[in-house]
């Protein structure tokens, strides 16, 4: 199964040591199963990286075979798959970070990572209409790429609904297996385990810290192609994502706000910069020349065709529409139900309704 | 001496007919009730008392005995206290003659002899009607109430003189019996629909709650309007039919909130504030009254900032939304009270109120929002047919000068959709379209496979719940109803289907 370097470093993983200090251990010889198998000689300067506890609790760990025999038997009855930096299979994107994670941890449809890749984020607090349109972009273009996002509420849930429509999403979590937050997308995650691909550079057993979503992000931004940010505030974990892509010099996007919409500040703060401005699934897809399927060619009727061009401004009001093609609002309804079961508009709270696609 | 007078006690909406039987016997002086009285009927000893005194009558100085029969039902209420003075004056010979044995006799004396209102004259005039009494006593107070109901001679008094000169002289007229009329009542609402200005899809949902008999449930941000367009659903409510007035009437007669109008002929609006606790919405308390779904009877329930009311409180209310009856259980009795309201709840669609607000920011993550929501539960929010967005904007410079339609107009729409229903359903136990269960919905119901389609269609793509499935039908049958269309279209379905915004909301 695991080569004997591999079970080294999941061995290592196993203690919670910093990543700084797993290095340092890492560093001591080439090959890490040198250090395991002589650990009295390396032990002096262990206790300096580790301090004198842990060092003892890696030595008796390594007392007897029972202990990695144990952590792999509960890895293999909890589906988990480690990816190490010594395994063939390891993602090739994330060796050209400068801190690769030693072991990922992966639960779920491993090939997955094999795929071209693209990531979508965006801040808890996103918009209704963001939200429907964030959905609709992870749904079209999950046809391509698989998409990589987190688990948090508001922008990611959309991104990964709208991925798993298609079955093809990562979800790179910020602690182990064990965890989920929020609680109330335990169901997601577990569609997720079971049809698409949940990583973590941490052993299932780690809890969440605040400080692990900021590590994680380098994570969503080095295995993508490219950054879709969909909506980032003035302090924003998206923006951390957005520069790490940057810095890993990859393509990055961003949805554009009108002004004073705080859930919208970052993401034109990043079109500032260096984002390029998407509002179309196309920009993105014309970007890394994919095609993306075309939709199946729906048959409108003339009515529905007048709606949708008045509906081309953006986000509009059920009696906006009304006025502008001179409908009753109850007889607007059922033809605004029918594009909605269509998927070509949603609607998004307060009796408004939003194009999906163009 | 030995007499015996007849007066009524009430168990919940029902009279019972309570026998004072009043024995007078040399001995030392006493007097005392037996017959399982409350404290409330014990102090009627000495209000009786005081009154024969103060009307010039001599209260007896020998043993007085009197029963209350009969003598295992608890006895509460200050209904007695008429009977057992006149009880009295015919037991020392004050009063002679059998003649006046077929009296009922209800009133609650003052000490001055003077006859004062007692709560729920109209539903003991009405059971003691049925049970074949057809001659009442009553104080003048509840004259009003008293009038309406024909085939019943009552004779209203002032004090107790005037009782006592009508049983020897018969002096009093009868009361004259009044006409119910329905026209009269109208445009006494202070709300009406040509205020509320705008909310063109609210406006819209409400008409056809009210047409089906559905239940509403009215999402908006904070100050759109919510309370306005709730207490506009009473006005274009059907008229009250005499016998549904007196229903109301009754209920509000026993919870002695009558007041000045003998009857009530608007429909009633209530709105308990959402620190109501359980038994205040459903009834209950020492005495068992009616709670304020009751109070609600044939009208409209108002629930304004749902999900702040207790749990236990809301779902309390699932029953009786089914059945429209609630039965309330204690360790003294067994008591049931008509409930048939519509409910009309409202809440904001987030704890922060703005979601889905143009003008305002919306603070709220969506998890927040998911367990605010979730206070209502699923099985409740079942019961509500309809729920609708209430637009938070002021719409005032997009709308076209169009003519705002009044309550009236709107009215006579929901008056023609009903009777549409009631020829449908004539021989089935059934209002509205509300009512229907899962076997009519079949009969009644039928979908074409295009709906069919539609209707599968809606429930892959807007993730619906299988729940929503006979609320959409039974909505889409009244919007039917509402175009006068025999069968449901899909043009009808589809516009149901536009009214389910909370599990919209909910993804």
């Amino acid at each position: 199964m695991y080569n004997k370097e591999e079970k080294s470093l999941i061995w290592l993983d196993n203690f919670h040591l910093e990543y700084t200090k797993k290095l340092q251990i890492y560093h001591l010889n080439e090959s890490l199963y040198a250090v395991v198998c002589n650990f009295h000689r390396y032990k002096n300067e262990i206790v300096n990286i580790v301090g004198e506890s842990i060092a003892n609790c890696m030595q008796q760990s390594l007392a007897t075979k029972l202990y990695m025999q144990e952590i792999l038997g509960k890895y293999v009855r909890e589906n988990v798959i480690c990816l190490t930096l010594k395994s063939e299979n390891y993602p090739a994107e994330l060796l050209e970070i400068d801190r690769p994670p030693f072991v990922l941890y992966c639960k779920g449809n491993v090939k997955l990572l094999q795929h071209r890749k693209f990531s979508i984020i965006g801040s808890r607090q996103t918009l209704p209409h963001i939200l429907k349109l964030t959905h609709e972009f992870a749904k079209r273009l999950s046809t391509v790429f698989t998409i990589v996002t987190g688990i948090a509420d508001g922008a990611d849930t959309q991104a990964v609904e709208g991925a798993m429509e298609n079955k093809n999403c990562i979800v790179v979590l910020a602690y182990g297996f064990q965890y989920c937050t929020p609680e109330c997308n335990k169901f997601l995650l577990d569609k997720v385990y079971q049809e698409g691909l949940v990583v973590s550079e941490y052993p299932p057993d780690v809890a969440p810290k605040n400080y692990y979503y900021l590590e994680r992000n380098r994570l969503l931004a080095a295995l993508s192609e490219g950054v879709l940010v969909v909506s980032a505030g003035q302090k924003s974990g998206t923006k951390i994502t957005a520069n790490y892509a940057y810095q890993y010099g990859k393509s990055l996007f961003a949805f554009p706000y009108s002004i004073g919409i705080s859930s919208g500040i970052g993401c034109n703060a990043l079109i500032k910069q260096f984002a390029t401005l998407c509002t179309k699934v196309v920009d993105i897809a014309e970007v890394f020349g994919v095609n993306l399927n075309k939709e199946q060619e729906i048959i409108l009727t003339e009515i529905e065709k007048k709606i949708l061009t008045v509906m081309q401004a953006g986000e509009t009001h059920i009696i906006q529409i009304a006025n502008r093609t001179g409908l009753a609002s109850f007889e607007l309804a059922p033809i605004l139900t029918a594009l909605e079961l269509k998927k070509l508009i949603s609607s998004c709270g307060g009796n408004r309704y939003t194009i999906l696609v163009e | 001496m030995l007499s015996k007078v007849t007066s009524f006690t009430l168990l919940g909406l029902d009279g019972v007919p309570i026998e004072v039987e009043t024995d007078i016997h040399a001995g030392i002086p006493s007097y005392e009730i037996v017959g399982l009285p409350d404290t409330s009927v014990k102090e009627s000893k000495e209000r009786v008392r005081s009154a024969l005194k103060n009307s010039g009558k001599k209260f007896p100085t020998q043993k007085i005995i009197i029963n209350l029969a009969p003598a295992d039902i608890k006895k509460e209420g200050s209904y007695f206290d008429l009977a057992i003075a006149i009880g009295i004056l015919k037991a020392s010979g004050y009063i002679s003659g059998d003649r006046n044995i077929n009296y009922v006799f209800l009133g609650e004396l003052a000490l001055d002899g003077s006859l004062r209102a007692v709560n729920g004259i109209l539903p003991l005039l009405i059971s003691a009607k049925n049970r074949g009494y057809t001659q009442f006593i009553i104080p003048k107070a509840n004259a009003k109430e008293a009038s309406y109901i024909e085939g019943i001679t009552v004779f209203v008094a002032e004090n107790l003189n005037e009782v006592v000169r009508h049983l020897t002289e018969n002096m009093l007229i009868p009361l004259k019996v009044e006409r119910y009329e329905v026209t009269k009542n109208t445009n006494q609402y202070k709300f009406d629909m040509s205020f509320v200005k705008g909310q063109i899809v609210a406006k819209r949902a409400i008409e056809i709650a009210v047409s089906g008999g559905h239940n509403i449930l009215l999402v908006g941000t904070p100050g759109a309007g919510k309370t306005m367009l709730a207490r506009c659903l009473p006005t274009i409510m059907p008229d009250m039919t005499f016998e549904e007035a007196l229903e109301v009437t009754k209920i509000h007669s026993i919870a002695g909130l009558l007041g000045e109008s003998g009857i009530i002929s608007l429909r009633p609006f209530r709105t308990p504030h959402h620190t109501a606790s359980t038994v205040s919405i459903c009834g209950g308390g020492a005495k068992i009254k009616p709670g304020e779904i009751s109070l609600a009877h044939n009208g409209v329930l108002f629930l304004d900032e749902m999900p702040e009311y207790q749990r236990a409180t809301l779902e309390a209310l699932r029953q009786p939304l089914e059945d429209g009856i609630i039965t309330v259980t204690r360790s003294n009795g067994t008591l049931s009270y008509p409930a048939n309201f519509i409910l009309c709840a409202s809440m904001n669609p987030c704890p922060c109120g703005n979601y889905g607000s143009v003008d305002r920011e919306c603070t709220c993550t969506p998890s927040s929002i998911h367990k605010y929501r979730a206070k209502i539960s699923g099985p409740l929010l079942d019961r509500i047919d309809i729920q609708v967005e209430v637009d938070s904007v002021r719409y005032d410079d997009l709308i076209s000068k169009e003519e705002v339609e009044d309550s009236q107009t709107v009215k006579d729409r929901v008056q023609r959709t009903r009777e549409i229903q009631h020829k449908r359903f004539v021989k089935e136990n059934i209002r509205a379209n509300a009512d229907i269960g899962p076997r009519e919905l079949e009969k009644y119901c039928k979908l074409s496979s295009a709906c069919e389609d539609i209707l599968k269609q809606s429930f892959e793509s807007l993730k619906l719940s299988a729940r929503a499935r006979s609320r959409i039908i039974k909505v889409a049958r009244t919007i039917a109803d509402l175009a006068e269309k025999e069968d449901i279209e899909e043009r009808h379905l589809l516009e149901a289907i536009s009214y389910r915004s909370y599990d919209n909301l909910r993804g």
